[in-house]
């Protein structure tokens, strides 16, 4: 294990904006949003179980959607092996998928009613199989098609390149040849100018009648240059291109060579590495041609596990896994997660209002209300020690096999509160039996409480109320009750 | 228990028929509910707790279902041998249900008023002594055979006043401001807060947990002689689940009606039942007062099922699970449906179905399982 967690999560948020209604709009009121993850920070390390618990509407799901990236975060960061994921797109995001997968709470609704076994536990692999080839090809192209316009950048640079020098080479050519045929026009002839002989003579006048003569020869034309001095013939483009060698573009086979594409999943091998997965989460390895509808529930979701675990992740979000089994079938998929853990090293993020199953699965565990975390910490602290009021009341609220409670009452009233712009303070505070002033003026901050067993708690009485046992928050019926019971009968 | 009980079913066998198959939902089995108890029936999914309730009111599909054989007797009338037709005069004030979704079993299109209301008009009707039948549970029309002219048989028949009475016992309900008094008691009764608001809202606008109590109100406004709570509160979060059911045992103490409690949670039933009935496969494995059941189970799937509720840490080594799978009701195993998974299974078990309601010594009263091997059970690690 490495000391580098496998998920950091800090500060992060989801808010689903509402839209405003006409009202709203011309008062000219701000945008309101359901605060589902309202500034969450938690670490998964690699091959720990993370346990989430809270109610409905706590935004659990909403955390572990967060973290496989099925939801876009809209705050916060979120860093999967130190990697910044919260901004991932495109093909970038397809390939990251490969280390997260989920697991469902409905099993009859997360799996195709028309696909069989061997398609159902099998698709995640012919996704990515799809996806690699897809990635092959594109790369290819992209080698092959980004020398093509390299060379033809070269090419023109060259062309033009050459055109200059030519055009150069004329100016100067046309120069010298000027100047030769105006030296040959010169000599053996009378110096041009007769009125103006050179000076330094002796000054005597030569007595020879001037000859007439010649007419000063003018600047010569281009044509007439070069009538006298043919200038090399101007080369083609061909022949430019033939002079100087450039980089070919890589032939397909080459580009085949550098980007391979992935072997070839036949229907065979797929079923093969299906029927390979099936014992591991304790199915037959005959059923690779049955419908989901031939399985029960428990068989169905094994089926979901299978299907996570055959592309080996990291990190399994595990949605609700047993809410919808029965208690034996669930100690059964219990099991068989923790043994897969055991043998594949992967981190789990265990989404439940179930207890008992984060109790038994789970390494630490995060409690969550209202969008937030209320406590966090080992399993042995918070489930033995809770802190946070709310860790309390959630326990104490734990229907228990045991007929002694029969007699008890649970203490705790009123209902979750909307998660549509939350006031400031603790959310917990119009429900919490150990409120005051403060907790409705200021937000609590997680925070390691003394003499607690280690954990992290949200609360600004954490040091008061930590004694407190759940069953407190239980009250013998024969007790009165507090408020008065209804006058019908 | 000297008096009669409230309930009585008695061998009581429903079979499913799909296609040409023929799955025993519920075989055999026998229960009896007394004034003022809660009786709770757990088991796990497909074991046939749902079809015993529903059966009772007579709620079941027929066909699908069918009724095999026994009888449910309440009020000194056989259930089974009652017309279809007949039976709304025997639900409500005699029998009520509560499901498992309160969203499903509120009708969204009215007000919570409405339905309170008219739920305690219905009774005060009844009470005056008149039928309240809508007209939709009169008597199927049998295409099959031709309308009989038995003027007799026609005159023995009710007068079925349609549906106009409903609506005329809605109008009546907004005109008496005494029915919006008892219709706040009631919801007062279940502990909700503030009900005057409550009374012009729609089922949609409240929470779960509010919805399930308005629910209660109105069955206990009906003020039935059996309540049926099939998973009351499987669809609510734990802490509601837990106010809901504080409100159920207070009211068991304040209403004292007899409850048929259904349930796949073994902790919701041991908060609220006096006794339980363990089903398995359609059968009524074991029976018994529910300290003594949890304390001292004496059939090995009891033992099992109380076994695998996860208590403990994954250092504490692996969970208890029952192994294999639910039997095939279209094909129940020969003999004693458990045998298959029985740790202690024995050649007679493949042979014999276990003897219905035999107490095993050494447990309390009414105490009964339905294992060849009864004393063995303590014995299992």
């Amino acid at each position: 294990m490495t000391d580098r967690p496998l998920v950091e999560v800090s500060n992060l948020e989801k808010h689903f904006p509402l839209t405003r209604t006409a009202t709203e709009y011309f008062r000219g009121q701000a945008r309101r949003a359901i605060h589902a993850v309202d500034g969450v920070t938690v670490t998964v390390a690699p091959g720990e179980t993370v346990g989430l618990i809270g109610e409905s509407g706590s935004g659990k799901t909403t955390l572990g959607w967060l973290v496989a990236r099925l939801h876009d975060p809209t705050g916060g960061s979120l860093k999967f092996e130190g990697r910044d994921i919260a901004k991932l797109e495109g093909d970038e995001l397809r390939y990251w998928r490969r280390n997260v997968q989920v697991v469902f709470q409905d099993p009859v609704g997360s799996l195709d009613p028309r696909l069989k076994v061997w398609q159902i536990v099998g698709e995640p692999v012919r996704a990515q199989y799809v996806m690699e080839r897809r990635f092959a090809t594109q790369a290819r192209a992209r080698f092959r098609g980004r020398l093509d316009q390299k060379e033809e950048r070269a090419r023109r640079l060259q062309w033009n390149r050459y055109l200059r020098d030519r055009a150069r080479y004329e100016r100067w050519y046309r120069r010298r040849a000027n100047a030769r045929a105006i030296r040959a026009a010169g000599r053996g002839k009378p110096p041009q100018s007769g009125a103006a002989p050179p000076a330094g003579g002796s000054g005597t006048v030569i007595p020879e009648a001037p000859a007439p003569s010649p007419p000063v020869p003018a600047r010569l034309t281009k044509q007439e240059v070069e009538a006298m001095v043919p200038l090399p013939p101007l080369l083609t483009r061909r022949e430019v291109r033939r002079q100087v060698p450039l980089p070919r573009k890589p032939s397909r086979k080459q580009a085949r060579a550098r980007f391979p594409a992935p072997p070839r999943l036949t229907k065979l091998k797929l079923r093969n590495r299906v029927q390979a997965m099936l014992p591991t989460v304790g199915l037959p390895v005959d059923c690779l041609d049955q419908y989901p509808h031939e399985f029960s529930g428990g068989g169905r979701q094994r089926l979901s596990l299978a299907r996570a675990f055959i592309v080996d992740p990291k990190l399994v979000v595990l949605d609700e896994p047993t809410s919808a089994l029965d208690v034996a079938v669930q100690a059964q998929i219990l099991n068989r997660l923790v043994e897969l853990q055991r043998e594949r090293r992967v981190a789990y993020l265990l989404i439940t209002h179930n207890v008992a199953a984060v109790r038994y699965v789970a390494d630490r565990v995060a409690v969550m209300y209202l969008g937030q975390i209320v406590e966090v910490g080992t399993v042995h602290g918070v489930l033995e020690h809770p802190v946070h009021p709310y860790t309390k009341a959630l326990l104490a609220a734990l229907p228990v096999a045991d007929a002694r409670r029969r007699r008890m009452r649970f203490r705790i009233g009123g209902d979750v509160p909307s998660l549509v712009s939350p006031p400031p303070g603790c959310r917990f505070a119009p429900r919490c039996p150990f409120v005051v002033d403060r907790c409705r003026a200021e937000d609590p901050r997680l925070r390691v409480v003394p003499g607690a067993s280690g954990q992290q708690v949200a609360c600004h009485r954490a040091e008061d109320v930590q004694d407190i046992a759940p069953e407190s928050l239980l009250t013998s019926v024969d007790e009165p009750h507090a408020a008065p019971p209804g006058t019908a009968s | 228990m000297t008096d009669a009980p409230v309930v009585s079913i008695q061998d009581l066998s429903i079979d499913y028929v799909v296609g040409a198959g023929r799955f025993s939902a519920v075989s055999n089995v026998s229960l009896d509910v007394f004034r003022g108890h809660v009786v709770g029936v757990v088991g796990e999914t497909g074991c046939g707790k749902s079809t015993l309730g529903q059966a009772i009111p007579r709620l079941l599909p027929e066909p699908p279902a069918y009724i095999r054989g026994g009888r449910i007797l309440f009020q000194g009338q056989d259930l089974v041998k009652v017309p279809l037709w007949k039976m709304p005069a025997i639900r409500g004030t005699g029998i009520n249900m509560i499901f498992q979704e309160p969203l499903n079993s509120l009708n969204p299109a009215y007000r919570i008023y409405d339905q309170v209301a008219e739920a305690i008009s219905i009774r005060h009707l009844r009470e005056k002594g008149k039928t309240v039948i809508s007209h939709r549970e009169t008597p199927p029309f049998d295409y099959s055979r031709r309308p009989t002219s038995d003027a007799a048989e026609a005159l023995s028949r009710p007068v079925i006043p349609g549906g106009a009475v409903a609506r005329v016992a809605r109008n009546a309900a907004e005109r008496h401001p005494e029915l919006r008094e008892e219709v706040l008691d009631y919801l007062r009764l279940v502990r909700i807060n503030d009900p005057e608001t409550i009374l012009s809202l729609y089922p949609h606008e409240l929470s779960g947990g509010m919805r399930q109590r308005v629910m209660i109100a109105m069955v206990l406004s009906e003020k039935p002689s059996l309540l049926i709570a099939d998973e009351p509160t499987s669809a609510l979060d734990v802490t509601i689940q837990a106010q809901v059911l504080t409100l159920m045992k207070e009211l068991i103490e304040e209403v004292n009606t007899s409850i048929l409690f259904i349930s796949h949670d073994l902790g919701v039933i041991a908060e609220t039942a006096d006794e339980l009935g363990v089903m398995y496969a359609g059968k009524m494995v074991e029976f018994g007062p529910v300290a003594d059941l949890f304390e001292n189970p004496r059939h090995p799937y009891t033992k099992a099922l109380l076994r695998a509720s996860p208590t403990r840490y994954k250092t504490d080594g692996p969970l208890s699970s029952i192994p294999g799978n639910v039997p095939n009701l279209s094909r129940p195993p020969p003999g004693c449906r458990f045998h298959p998974r029985c740790p202690i299974a024995k050649p007679k078990c493949r042979r014999e179905p276990g003897p219905d309601h035999v107490a095993p010594a050494g447990v309390a009263e009414r105490h009964t399982s339905a294992c060849h091997y009864a004393q063995e059970v303590p014995g299992i690690p």
